[in-house]
């Protein structure tokens, strides 16, 4: 039987580290016996339990390339969260954690899925797009990529080293950021919610017909996918990974 | 307690102090739900609306998560397409309505 027909199962993993990457956001770096590789955009479900027996999932997405030999998920801790506040807080190297995965083909980038490519990051919404974006790094693709990444604030920002090292090694990788609720002296990115005015400065043009992948709660990927629509981005080039609950105005 | 704040995609599972509330996210959150069921990549399988008759990935369907189980609607008329229900029993059951949709093509193999 391929490998295709083979169901997911949970199965136990090891923290190998722990990477702080601001003060409420961690690395967890695992150690999967028999992982067999996923594409950059999926996720994996991790899952606790409780002494009662009471049993919390919640889904994480991956941060690493599949190109890179450890696998990474980066996890917000969220303080009325069940589920994170152990993951980044009383999680150490060398505990176990149950997971599955990978999870969902859909929003996913592959090199030779081509481009160029636009990718829209709300929060913690840069992660699966971090892992697209190591994914072209370590393969050396020539599509060219261009970020768009919002925060409220420069020390929520997520592996903003990493993306001036990349951006400054590669002419085809632009990083620009927006920080919504606080700017430090002399910042010179955009200071406002994301815009259509902000997308049209982008590098990109819908004339380009790129590949948008757009992820982050709920509110910012409605509004960034509309205004992609607005500015002429063709619907069915954009691919949206929303989390977090909407206030239940379904 | 606001148990929702970290419910980030996927499953039946919700947070237990969820009732009621509903969370809407994309198809492709319903993929570890979907795994549980099917044996092929179900993302990425094109739905055929029952309703308008678009044709979509069941990735970008908008998926409604709450308590009483996880609805997939269409991205162009919002019709309902599919209705999974996960059911505790002893013998756990999965309850699936897809009469929303007239057609589902699936991949045999996921591209590599």
């Amino acid at each position: 039987m391929p490998d295709t027909l083979t169901r997911l199962a949970w199965q136990l993993a090891t923290v190998v580290r722990l990477i702080e990457e601001t003060p409420t956001v961690k690395s967890l770096v695992l150690d999967v016996p028999g992982w067999k590789g996923h594409f950059a955009g999926q996720h994996l479900d991790v899952r606790l339990t409780a002494e009662d027996g009471y049993q919390a999932e919640r889904s994480y997405s991956i941060a690493s390339a599949p190109a890179e030999s450890q696998l990474k998920i980066t996890v917000e801790r969220l303080d009325d969260g069940e589920v994170s506040p152990y993951l980044v807080g009383e999680l150490r190297t060398a505990d176990e954690l149950e997971l599955r995965g990978p999870i969902g083909g859909w929003f996913t980038w592959r090199p030779a899925d081509g481009g160029p490519v636009l990718l829209i990051a709300g929060g913690t919404g840069i992660v699966p797009l971090m892992s697209m974006i190591r994914q072209r790094a370590a393969v050396k693709s020539p599509v060219p990529v261009s970020l768009l990444y919002s925060s409220r604030s420069v020390d929520e920002l997520i592996y903003r080293d990493e993306l001036e090292r990349h951006a400054a090694m590669d002419a085809h990788f632009e990083a620009v950021y927006t920080l919504t609720r606080s700017q430090p002296v002399g910042w010179e990115g955009y200071r406002r919610r994301l815009d259509t005015t902000m997308l049209e400065e982008l590098r990109f043009t819908p004339a380009d017909r790129p590949l948008v992948y757009i992820c982050g709660p709920t509110a910012f990927v409605e509004t960034a996918a509309t205004a992609c629509v607005e500015i002429g981005h063709a619907p069915d080039r954009i691919k949206t990974e929303r989390f977090g609950p909407t206030g239940g105005t379904a | 307690m606001n148990d929702t704040a970290d419910w980030r995609t996927t499953s039946h599972n919700y947070p237990r102090s969820t009732a009621g509330e509903t969370f809407r996210l994309d198809g492709n959150a319903a993929a570890g739900l979907l795994s549980e069921i099917f044996a092929l990549e179900m993302t990425t399988a094109e739905t055929r609306c029952a309703m308008c008759d678009a044709s979509a990935p069941l990735g970008s369907l908008m998926m409604y998560g709450g308590q009483m189980g996880t609805v997939l609607r269409c991205p162009t008329c919002d019709h309902v397409q599919m209705r999974i229900t996960h059911i505790p029993t002893n013998d756990g059951q999965y309850w699936l309505d897809m009469s929303g949709m007239t057609s589902l093509r699936i991949r045999s193999s996921f591209p590599t």
